[in-house]
């Protein structure tokens, strides 16, 4: 539970209440950030204060009008509103200085703000420059190869945003992008290579313990079950581009554009690299 | 208990004291949000934004005690006694608060508070790492505005000794509708490109140079394009009206100081796009921000400092213009200082693919743009330069203006019209050809159509200087079907291909495809007005002008024929075959509370058919400064305007002047102001209000209920826009009678003199040197020919004197002739005597600027395409090993975010 001086102000801040941010920086460590915020954005006394404001203001503006004995001319229309400036100076000046002098604010700095939202608006950009370009192509302004090169490059470019959001919005350094490539680069000639890996494994086993053995029979059960699962998986993908590539081929036909068909290319990779996948995981079954 | 002579008003000191607490408020949130984004402390940024809502609130004090003064009559007040008085309807008492220099600084300062607390709660939590810097720079130009309300014209100031019983009234020239709309939309368009200005200094200290920024500012430029054309259109209406002379625009250095960030502001809105689609052009965008907002900060020294001569500038102070330009100069230090700083950032590879693509038809918008904006400022200021390198002021006028400024504008008319029609990266020349040849085609059938039904179009005016000449009307009527015709192709195949993706009618299509790209199809609409306004620029070239004096009035004959009718010369203009005759049927002398009135009634007829009935007047306000007030009555047309002015009279003996002006497709220029206007509405449409109608209604009904809510408030906006451009008829016009009747207030004209129409030209040598010799008497730097007042009947008969007896017969004399004219002037007045600058600077500078402008462009482009070349398009990431194992989900999950975006 949030460690809340009972004089703080709740709603201090204009800021920080913003809900779907994480919260960084020089919070009080045994306070859940997030919740501070929570906190902070729900006041509890905020209807009384909002109320004591509407009543402030209607009964100062009910004394005017009856000064002026219910007459509204444009005087008392000024003084009205010169008594509604008055006590937002009041109101404002006061959080002001409630802002200033609160040292439990939550100091969201460190965490890299807009990092997400940025990512956001570039995918919802490029999405719209897809649109442009199929809505271009078909009012006739591109060719079909300039809209299929512009389409493949802000597609490619639109997969790779989003990915980056499903990382939680953190962009990799060049190092961390060449880290996570050489790992996956691995993992995937570690695949193309599971005969060997089983043999040697196998020879590992022969050398061990009948208990061990028997560990190991479990274990190739285990694999076993695993891979017939990929088999499947791998199979239901192509499957699943093939059928993605008719439909292009059949949308192509029809005139429109297609931003599959736009980008074939990897298509046709993707498609290339599963088989060489499934058949390398069938050598290992 | 205060001394009976000695004024104290209650409303002054706390006044005062609000503007003090105010200063004290800003100095505070500047600090804190400086100190608060640089230790990266929430807390003092947080207080450096409740501070900035703190200050709105005593500036929002001021001004209501401000207004409330000059409602209550609270003449202690020096600046509420000199601009109003206790007869003045209420509205003006309002208006009365931004009308003089005092109030409209404060006025200034509040609208700046409103936008700024708008732009802070729009955008605080979005861009929350920036917003401290962004609360400082406004906080820092609000600190400005206010030093100068407080040290140097403090509104709420009072008279040290027994103020007077009633106040000087306001000027008569500002008492009038226009003064109630012009200025506030010109403030409040210098004001909003505060706005941009603020977040670009923030993105810059901040470091956040992402493209994030770009949004919020886009919209707040977008304000301030919208709101400096509704005043600079209301400016040009109001001079139509009120000055008399039946012209909008005479390059006045008050409205080019609007027209200058007006421009800029235009360049932004088209290279933010190129931003947004390609990542480049940061440091330009920047730029462009930072130069709309030192021209608005510049327009409003060149107003108020009395640096430039202008018909309706403040007077000359030289303590405020000192203020002014440590401002600037601190901009300017500060905005380049911050860019170099953050150059590193702001380095992005600018490619352009190709000439024939849309970003480089922005590019090319931009230059041009950014050329007319500097060219309007040093023709602007070219006197104050003068003066200052010889001691000479040379005058500039109208003239030399439209020799630079019409061609830039036709181009900036072609690229209208061409840019939609390119793609983004580049364009195949079959794909060129396919989308030119229909609006290609429209333009070359109009330029046809009109060479063979209006020959006068061929006429050649002289560009630049006068050895270049153009068919300049005839290119611009072929522009204008070229753009018409661009954009109709947009929306046709726009509509086209709608259908085709949903099925739905044609109106659908037009609806949905304007909501769903409303910057696209909202900026071709502006495109289009563009066009429109360029229709009627065309037609005032061959607006005429006649002098008539009548002796008597009287009943006009059947025909409109008699002796108190006039006829002005069966007029054939190249729009139409009208043939006017003007029948005075009478003159009368009223007078009511403010001021006496001196009316002339006139029935206008065209081949004989009376068409209207109109009311020219003088007015004299009984507290104006003597000055009567010209009063033109016009007969708007589709095709030409009918401007009637009383240039002069006599009460005894009845006799009249009247000056007519026929005045071609003049309805145009407000029409297409009123399409741009419909235009920046749809551009500002917020996306939650198209969702809304997308999303929320289940029904057909429904949908179409929430479509004709938003066309009847669009339309509701710009049908406001529109009565505002229309005048109401006297009171004491008869029924039926459809003329325009226009309080007016410069007071041009004299009474009684009749000057207007003596000593008319009787050859076209006299006509031509009488047009370049600027009348001496404070006039809106009209000619002598246009001038009526007594000065220029005066000059009028020296030119005439100076001809008299020369020989005419040919080419070579008239032009000896004519330069022997222009020789006795200068000798007797200077250079400044002149409309046309004959200074060489005048016309080397912009030359040289304008070829090396060019120069770099090409170069500049080569350079960016040829990279372009090099470095083709980045290929698809997608095939990297990592990615590829997942692109699959990945395309699918991205087909589905597709499938709906619209």
């Amino acid at each position: 539970m949030a460690k809340r001086p009972a004089h703080r102000p709740a709603d201090v801040s204009p800021i920080e209440h913003d809900h779907d941010d994480a919260v960084e920086g020089d919070a009080p460590s045994d306070v859940p950030e997030a919740k501070l915020v929570a906190d902070e954005a729900a006041d509890p006394l905020r209807m009384v204060k909002l109320g004591g404001f509407a009543v402030a203001l209607i009964a100062g503006w009910a004394f005017v009008i009856l000064a002026n004995k219910r007459h509204i001319t444009a005087p008392v229309v000024f003084v009205c509103l010169a008594y509604f400036a008055i006590l937002m100076t009041v109101v404002n000046l006061w959080r002001t200085g409630a802002a200033a002098a609160n040292s439990h604010t939550v100091n969201d700095w460190a965490r890299p703000i807009g990092a997400r939202g940025q990512l956001l608006k570039e995918k919802k950009t490029l999405l719209k420059a897809i649109k442009e370009a199929e809505f271009d192509f078909a009012m006739g302004k591109l060719s079909k190869a300039d809209s299929d090169s512009l389409i493949r490059d802000y597609r490619s470019r639109a997969i790779e945003v989003i990915k980056e959001l499903d990382r939680g919005g953190e962009r990799l350094t060049a190092k961390e992008e060449i880290a996570r490539e050489v790992k996956a680069r691995l993992s995937l000639d570690a695949q193309d290579k599971p005969s060997k890996r089983v043999k040697n494994e196998a020879d590992k086993q022969a050398a061990k313990s009948a208990v061990k053995t028997a560990k190991t029979d479990a274990a190739d059960a285990k694999a076993s079950a695993k891979t017939d699962a990929a088999d499947a998986k791998a199979a239901q993908k192509t499957a699943n581009a093939d059928e993605r590539q008719d439909n292009a081929d059949a949308k192509m036909n029809a005139g429109s554009v297609d931003r599959r068909a736009a980008s074939a290319p990897d298509l046709q990779t993707v498609t290339r690299e599963q088989e060489v996948k499934t058949t390398a995981t069938g050598e290992s079954s | 208990m205060n001394d009976q002579s000695v004024p104290f008003s209650p409303i002054a000191v706390v006044g005062t004291l609000a503007l003090l607490a105010a200063f004290l408020t800003a100095a505070w949130a500047f600090a804190a949000g400086i100190a608060g984004n640089a230790r990266k402390s929430r807390r003092l940024v947080n207080a450096s934004v409740y501070g900035l809502y703190g200050f709105g609130a005593l500036i929002g004090l001021a001004s209501s005690l401000m207004i409330y003064a000059f409602v209550s009559h609270d003449f202690s007040l020096k600046y509420v006694a000199a601009a109003s008085d206790t007869t003045m309807p209420t509205i003006y008492k309002v208006t009365a608060f931004w009308g003089g220099l005092d109030g409209s600084l404060l006025f200034w300062v509040l609208v700046l508070a409103i936008f700024s607390t708008i732009a802070i709660v729009v955008n605080a939590k979005r861009h929350r790492d920036m917003i401290g810097y962004v609360v400082a720079t406004i906080m820092a130009v609000q600190l400005f505005f206010l030093s100068l309300l407080l040290f140097t014209k403090n509104p709420f100031a009072t008279f040290l000794t027994t103020p007077p019983i009633d106040g000087q009234g306001l000027n008569p020239l500002l008492q009038n509708y226009w003064m109630v709309i012009h200025p506030p939309s010109l403030y409040t368009g210098f004001v909003a490109a505060t706005i941009p200005f603020a977040f670009g200094i923030g993105a810059l200290a901040s470091g956040r140079l992402d493209d994030m920024w770009l949004g919020s500012v886009r919209v707040w430029m977008l304000i301030c394009f919208g709101f400096l054309s509704l005043g600079l259109i209301l400016g040009g209406r109001w001079a139509y009206e009120e000055l008399g002379w039946g012209g909008y625009w005479a390059w006045d250095p008050v409205e080019n100081a609007g027209l200058m960030p007006w421009f800029t502001a235009t360049a932004f809105l088209h290279s933010a796009i190129i931003q947004e689609q390609r990542g480049t052009m940061k440091t330009w965008n920047l730029s462009l921000v930072v130069i709309t907002f030192f021209l608005t900060v510049f327009g409003t020294f060149m107003t108020r400092s009395g640096a430039v001569q202008s018909v309706h500038a403040f007077g000359e102070d030289n303590v405020l213009a000192l203020q002014f330009i440590v401002f600037m100069a601190v901009i300017l230090i500060v905005s380049i200082g911050l860019l170099v700083y953050r150059s590193n950032k702001l380095t992005a590879r600018t490619e352009f693919d190709s000439f024939y693509s849309r970003e480089f038809a922005f590019l090319l918008n931009n230059w041009i743009l950014l050329a007319c904006a500097f060219f309007v400022l040093f023709a602007t200021m070219f006197p104050t330069i003068s003066e200052a390198l010889n001691g000479e002021r040379i005058s500039v006028g109208p003239d030399f203006f439209n020799k630079w400024m019409t061609p830039l504008g036709l181009v900036l008319l072609f690229l209208a019209g061409a840019a939609p029609l390119l793609a983004w990266r580049k364009t195949t020349r079959e794909r060129l050809i396919s989308q030119f040849a229909f609006p290609a085609a429209a333009a070359a059938f109009t330029i046809v159509v009109v060479m063979i039904v209006w020959p006068q179009t061929k006429h050649l005016s002289p560009m630049f200087a006068r050895q270049i000449k153009l068919p300049v009307s005839l290119i611009n009527f072929g522009l204008v079907a070229f753009v018409a015709g661009s954009i109709g192709q947009e929306f046709w195949r726009g509509i086209v291909v709608r259908r085709r993706q949903t099925g739905a009618d044609h109106f659908s299509s037009l609806v949905g495809l304007v909501l769903s790209k409303r910057r696209k199809y909202g900026g071709y609409i502006i495109h289009l007005g563009v066009a429109l306004i360029f229709f009627g620029f065309a037609g005032k070239a061959y607006g005429t002008m006649y002098d008539r004096t009548v002796e008597k009035p009287g009943p006009a004959a059947a025909n409109g024929t008699g002796p108190s009718s006039f006829g002005v010369g069966s007029f054939t203009g190249p729009f139409s075959t009208s043939d006017y005759y003007f029948a005075y049927e009478n003159l009368f002398h009223t007078s009511d509370d403010h001021k006496d009135a001196i009316t002339a009634q006139i029935g206008v007829y065209d081949a004989g058919e009376r068409i209207a009935t109109v009311y020219p007047a003088k007015w004299d306000f009984h507290k104006g400064d003597g000055q009567m007030t010209t009063e033109v009555a016009i007969r708007v047309r589709a095709l030409e305007d009918v401007y009637v002015v009383l240039t002069g009279y006599d009460l005894d003996t009845s006799l009249a002047n009247f000056r007519v002006y026929i005045n071609p497709l003049i309805l145009w220029v407000w029409t297409g102001f009123l399409v741009l206007a419909f235009g920046t509405l749809v551009c500002l449409i917020p996306q939650r209000v198209v969702d809304r109608m997308q999303w929320k209604p289940r029904t057909r009904l429904g949908r179409a209920a929430d479509v004709g809510s938003l066309v009847v408030i669009v339309f509701a906006v710009t049908a406001g826009l529109a009565s505002q451009a229309r005048a109401d008829a006297p009171s004491n016009a008869p029924a039926g009678a459809a003329a325009e009747h226009v309080p007016a207030g410069m007071g041009m004209g004299k009474a009684g003199g009749g000057w207007a129409a003596m000593n008319r030209p009787t050859n076209d040598t006299e006509a031509r040197a009488m047009k370049e010799v600027m009348c001496p008497c404070g006039c809106a730097r009209q000619s002598i020919h246009d001038c009526d007042c007594a000065t220029a009947a005066q000059l009028r008969a020296k030119v005439q004197g100076l001809l008299a007896g020369t020989d005419l017969a040919n080419d070579a004399a008239r032009t000896k002739a004519y330069n022997s004219v222009l020789a006795a002037f200068t000798s007797e007045y200077g250079q400044k005597v002149l409309l046309t600058p004959k200074s060489d600077v005048s016309w080397l500078f912009p030359s040289l600027a304008a070829v090396g402008a060019l120069g770099l462009l090409v170069v500049a482009g080569r350079r960016w395409v040829a990279r372009a070349g090099k470095h083709p398009a980045a290929q698809p990431v997608a095939m990297t090993a990592a990615a590829s194992a997942l692109d699959d989900e990945y395309a699918d999950k991205l087909d589905d975010e597709l499938a709906e975006t619209d």
